[in-house]
């Protein structure tokens, strides 16, 4: 007994090295397949608001693109008030048209807008952190956009602040159609070049040609249907010639990004209970 | 006030390490890791039981401000535990008596470089190993770890150059 006593105080370092190894890997592999744990996640109230107040200092650099965006915006707004204007003046909505539009969900949706206080783009899984939580009425699953397209999926809420899950992160798979087409895969980061993501699950039968949009698919309660994504820049046929390899241009630019508007689906739980009950 | 010297730089290079170096992008997927500068420094006195647990606390650290838990954590202890051994190879048995801190004044130029050399690649292998774990080839990860590696090395042999100089 007193050996061994003996023994372990003589190597004491070496289990602690041992404990401290293991604890590490355990704490790897509980939290980065999926960090909802907000604790120890850059959602959590310290480094949260560390964060935003870099963020608030950073921002001001960006001020004249911004302006320029939110102009850019402005004016996309206003051409398409002009636009509606010019359909009811003409009564041109059909009954057909409004139809259909009740039945969609996409008018369930509404947007909440949002800071982002820290984005990485130069990492296998990149996230960011949104300087709104569940007080904001984020929720984890929610959708996130930018002005051009889709940006990420929220994956941990605190009670001011949030973790997205960047397109940038091969971790999330979007579901998307072809607008032309309505030919459905899944688009997915393949970890290489940030301005570049693959659309995979395209049989090689089907017709697909550069410069054809990506939207989203709407087969699902994160996005709605027709959200930009991107478009394709290069297709050919993979190794075993039974599906296109696509590369696709995104529109979202995740080396700028600063506002985004995060996606609220009105009847998000009663979809998510209905799909419980089927499984 | 030593104490107070290296709590001080621990909470420095941890700021520096998530608020800039985290944010620059080199090209790609480059980035150094300066913050192991505070355990390669850390005079050769301290137990290698504390130092462990200073390094994982520093790799936790950086770990919570980058979405990584445990990953930094278990690089940081790993180098920490063969610091001793690595030192060895580079220094005199009548050097590492009585050795302070590690840096470019106390063990040489040539041994210092050779040193951080070590470390830092034994670091980068151990922290990209498991950060690629699922995914990428074996080229991309032998990339990652040598461009990274090499901007780290250059970061910290600049500033001990710095510090030698004043």
């Amino acid at each position: 007994m007193q050996k061994l006593i003996a023994f372990i105080v003589k190597n004491l370092y070496v289990f602690i090295f041992l404990f401290l190894e293991i604890l590490s890997l355990i704490l790897v592999s509980k939290y980065n397949e999926y960090p909802s744990s907000v604790m120890l996640s850059s959602a959590n109230a310290i480094s949260g608001s560390f964060y935003e107040k870099v963020s608030n200092v950073t921002n001001y650099f960006g001020l004249q693109h911004q302006n320029d965006l939110l102009s850019q915006e402005n004016a996309d707004l206003r051409r398409e008030i002009l636009m509606y204007q010019s359909l009811l003046d003409k009564k041109e909505l059909s009954v057909k048209d409004t139809l259909l539009d009740s039945i969609l969900p996409d008018k369930d949706y509404t947007l909440i807008p949002a800071k982002v206080i820290d984005n990485n783009t130069n990492k296998l899984r990149n996230f960011m952190t949104l300087n709104k939580g569940s007080k904001d009425g984020i929720a984890v699953d929610m959708g996130v956009l930018t002005t051009d397209g889709v940006a990420g999926i929220v994956c941990a809420v605190s009670d001011h602040f949030s973790v997205v899950i960047s397109l940038l992160n091969p971790q999330i798979k979007v579901s998307c159609l072809l607008q032309k087409s309505e030919y459905v895969g899944s688009l997915v980061w393949d970890g290489d070049d940030i301005t570049t993501a693959k659309l995979e699950d395209i049989s090689a039968h089907l017709e697909v040609a550069d410069g054809d949009t990506v939207v989203t698919s709407g087969f699902s309660s994160i996005f709605p249907r027709n959200i930009p994504v991107g478009v394709i820049e290069h297709h050919e046929k993979d190794k075993t010639n039974s599906y296109h390899d696509i590369d696709v241009r995104l529109f979202t630019n995740f080396k700028t990004i600063s506002h985004v508007k995060v996606l609220d689906f009105k009847h998000r739980d009663e979809y998510k209970t209905m799909q419980d009950t089927i499984q | 006030m030593q104490v107070l010297k290296y709590i001080f730089s621990f909470i420095l290079l941890v700021l520096i390490q998530v608020f800039v170096l985290n944010n620059i992008q080199f090209s790609g997927y480059v980035n150094p890791y300066l913050y192991i500068l505070f355990i390669i420094t850390l005079p050769m006195s301290v137990k290698v039981e504390w130092s462990m647990l200073l390094a994982f606390l520093l790799g936790l650290s950086v770990d919570i401000f980058s979405n990584t838990i445990g990953m930094h954590a278990f690089a940081c202890v790993l180098i920490a535990f063969l610091r001793p051994i690595i030192i060895k190879f580079f220094c005199s048995a009548d050097t590492l008596k009585n050795l302070g801190e590690v840096n470019v004044r106390s063990i040489g130029t040539s041994s210092f470089v050779k040193y951080v050399v070590a470390m830092t690649l034994v670091h980068h292998i151990a922290l990209f190993i498991i950060d690629t774990l699922s995914f990428g080839s074996f080229w991309f990860l032998f990339f990652r770890i040598l461009y990274s590696s090499i901007f780290t090395i250059l970061l910290i042999l600049g500033i001990e150059m710095f510090k030698k100089s004043r």
